[in-house]
């Protein structure tokens, strides 16, 4: 019964992270014969200091987008859950922006947000805020690119929270304005701690989607201005298809792995750990 | 009066083809005095839990208004209102423990926090809780449930109950232990208490008052037992009693009401059709009367339901001891005319 699941598995998963520990070993330009070497490309990635500001940039824009689409979204499906064409309406509309593609997406941002002619470039403008350069300012472009995502994620995590809160009981929420709940404390009291399982789905499918941003970054920065938006999954495609070289991009490969399963059980025993068995 | 229910009306504006707007309740009034238990009945739908959630604030009346202890309830949130609910599925916080469900309305009110252990304390020791105040709602029996959502209106001490079918989700020996159980709780509180159900057992045993709701209307108001012995519609008339009031089309032609095989003297019941009720156990088996085919029997140990038939009629009757034997035999029944209740046999039913 376990076979096929099994099968697939290994194929897809257990097999290519055995290749990349493998890899990450060598020393290998995709031309030449690979050699290995050890942990070198490891000890370079550390002592060059690279992997940290990898990590570090990639851990910040994570936490932004996780952080965001998560409050956002439940806002929205809280302020979006009940009946009404307009109401569902509102919802396709928020919804949409998850099914277009990247690409897509990365474009109409670019043109949104060009420090010239965009429309953010004349409202910046117009509040005196003088030239922004959305995605050329090193300080700006990280967060920028985390607010696209945002924008682009969001309408997931609303719609996985809309079910969330269609399981609350109708009766617990009319039991606790009885017992004297206002809205806030039957948020707070009800609805939230129903809601934990939920938000810890949301919390690892988004802290997942953010790790893996790649098309946003190399649509519209390719991971400039000075390198403020070269996150780890970018870097790994700057060392096979640019730099040729594959140890290295293995390693990355191998430390993004662990860093990603590390944060999400992380997330998920402290979102449904705390609620008892949620 | 405690509480006054005073003309009250509620559309429905429905939602397109499933539910097509309707009036679910049309000049509804009741009058509760403080300490009364008044049990509100009738077939679903009939807009008797409407009515209970107006007075708890989770629906709004159109017109009319609601008063507890002389103030209106009018636009007042369930929040600022001195009621507590008992609900059929319970509503028990499932994330809370036993205790903390029972602290929360307290918590809410910001009760101080000894203060808050003594009284669920209390509370606790009332039902019988003690053991299960560490547990969560999903570690408890249904019964047990039940008693923690009773323990979770009554730790608030409030002006006013108010039940929704809360026995209906249990088993029939539960049900009728814990009816007992809650019937004397609520006396000794000497609280005043509103109470829906469809279980006319409820409503005889538990009630200083019955209402009998149909279709969104109050049908009558009163004491059990008037409501029983002189029931003023035949709706009210079939709706309370087991087996059901037997219900005859009958005929009144000079001073003699002739249904089916049965024919007495009808002195003051104007001449044309009606509708005549006896309840089974006024259905009089002996040595006279009319001759009739016992179709089914139940036996249920100290009484027997019969379903009889002759003479273009089907009536049930009550024996009592076991009397299985008689299916397929022909026994005498009589009707006593003192007993007989004349109705109008239009859809009103009013008692003539």
């Amino acid at each position: 019964m376990l076979g096929p699941s099994v099968l697939v598995l290994a194929t897809f998963f257990v097999a290519p992270l055995a290749l990349a520990v493998r890899d990450s070993l060598t020393s290998w330009d995709l031309l030449s014969p690979p050699v290995y070497v050890g942990l070198a490309n490891y000890a370079r990635l550390v002592a060059s200091g690279e992997l940290a500001a990898l990590v570090g940039r990639t851990l910040q824009f994570a936490l932004v987008v996780v952080s965001l689409s998560m409050s956002l979204g439940l806002a929205l499906a809280l302020a979006l859950n009940r009946p009404g064409r307009l109401v569902a309406f509102v919802r396709s509309a928020v919804f949409s922006a998850y099914v277009v593609s990247w690409v897509s997406v990365a474009l109409l941002w670019m043109w949104l947000l060009d420090a010239d002619q965009g429309v953010f470039a004349a409202g910046a403008r117009a509040l005196g805020l003088g030239r922004v350069g959305f995605l050329t300012d090193p300080g700006v472009a990280r967060l920028t690119l985390a607010v696209v995502t945002v924008w682009k994620i969001t309408g997931f995590s609303m719609v996985v929270f809309l079910v969330g809160l269609q399981d609350v009981p109708r009766d617990l929420l009319e039991a606790a304005s009885l017992d004297g709940a206002g809205a806030w404390a039957r948020f707070r009291h009800v609805t939230w701690p129903l809601l934990r399982p939920t938000a810890a789905f949301v919390g690892t499918t988004s802290l997942i989607a953010s790790f893996q941003a790649f098309d946003v970054v190399r649509v519209m920065t390719q991971g400039g201005p000075v390198k403020a938006t070269t996150l780890l999954v970018y870097a790994i495609y700057e060392q096979v298809f640019l730099d040729l070289r594959v140890g290295r991009a293995s390693a990355l490969t191998v430390v993004f792995f662990a860093l990603l399963s590390g944060l999400s059980m992380l997330q998920l025993w402290l979102m449904r750990g705390r609620g008892g068995r949620a | 009066m405690e509480l006054v229910l005073d003309a009250i009306c509620k559309r429905f504006v429905g939602d397109g083809k499933a539910r097509p707007p309707h009036d679910a309740l049309t000049d509804v009034s009741i009058e509760i005095p403080k300490g009364e238990i008044c049990v509100v009945v009738g077939p679903s739908g009939c807009g008797k839990s409407t009515t209970l959630r107006m007075v708890a604030g989770l629906d709004e009346p159109d017109r009319g208004d609601i008063r507890l202890a002389g103030e209106s309830l009018r636009g007042a949130p369930p929040q600022a209102r001195d009621v507590a609910m008992v609900f059929q599925g319970y509503a028990l916080y499932p994330h809370m423990t036993a205790r903390e469900n029972l602290e929360f309305p307290l918590k809410m009110r910001a009760v101080p926090a000894d203060e808050r252990r003594r009284r669920v304390d209390e509370a606790a020791e009332l039902l019988g809780l003690g053991r299960l105040l560490g547990r969560r709602p999903d570690q408890m029996s249904g019964g047990e449930r039940q008693r923690v959502a009773m323990g979770r209106a009554i730790v608030r001490k409030p002006r006013l109950f108010l039940f929704d079918e809360p026995l209906s989700n249990l088993d029939a020996a539960l049900r009728g232990d814990l009816r007992l159980e809650l019937g004397l709780l609520v006396r000794r509180l000497g609280a005043t208490a509103m109470y829906v159900t469809h279980d006319q057992v409820e409503a005889m045993t538990l009630a200083d008052r019955v209402v009998v709701m149909r279709a969104g209307r109050v049908e009558q108001i009163g004491p059990p037992r008037e409501i029983y012995e002189r029931p003023r519609t035949s709706f009210v008339a079939g709706f309370l009693g087991h087996p059901r009031m037997n219900l005859l089309a009958a005929v009144a032609e000079r001073g003699v009401v002739r249904a089916g095989p049965f024919a007495f003297d009808g002195a003051g019941a104007r001449d044309g059709a009606l509708e005549i009720g006896v309840r089974p156990e006024d259905v009089v088996i002996g040595d006279d009367g009319h001759p009739l085919v016992v179709r089914a029997a139940e036996p249920l140990g100290p009484e027997t339901h019969l379903v009889l038939e002759g003479g273009g009629a089907v009536l049930r009757a009550k024996v009592p001891g076991f009397a299985g034997h008689l299916v397929g035999r022909e026994v005498r029944a009589s009707i006593d005319p003192a007993r007989a209740h004349l109705f109008d046999p239009g859809a009103g039913g009013a008692r003539l």
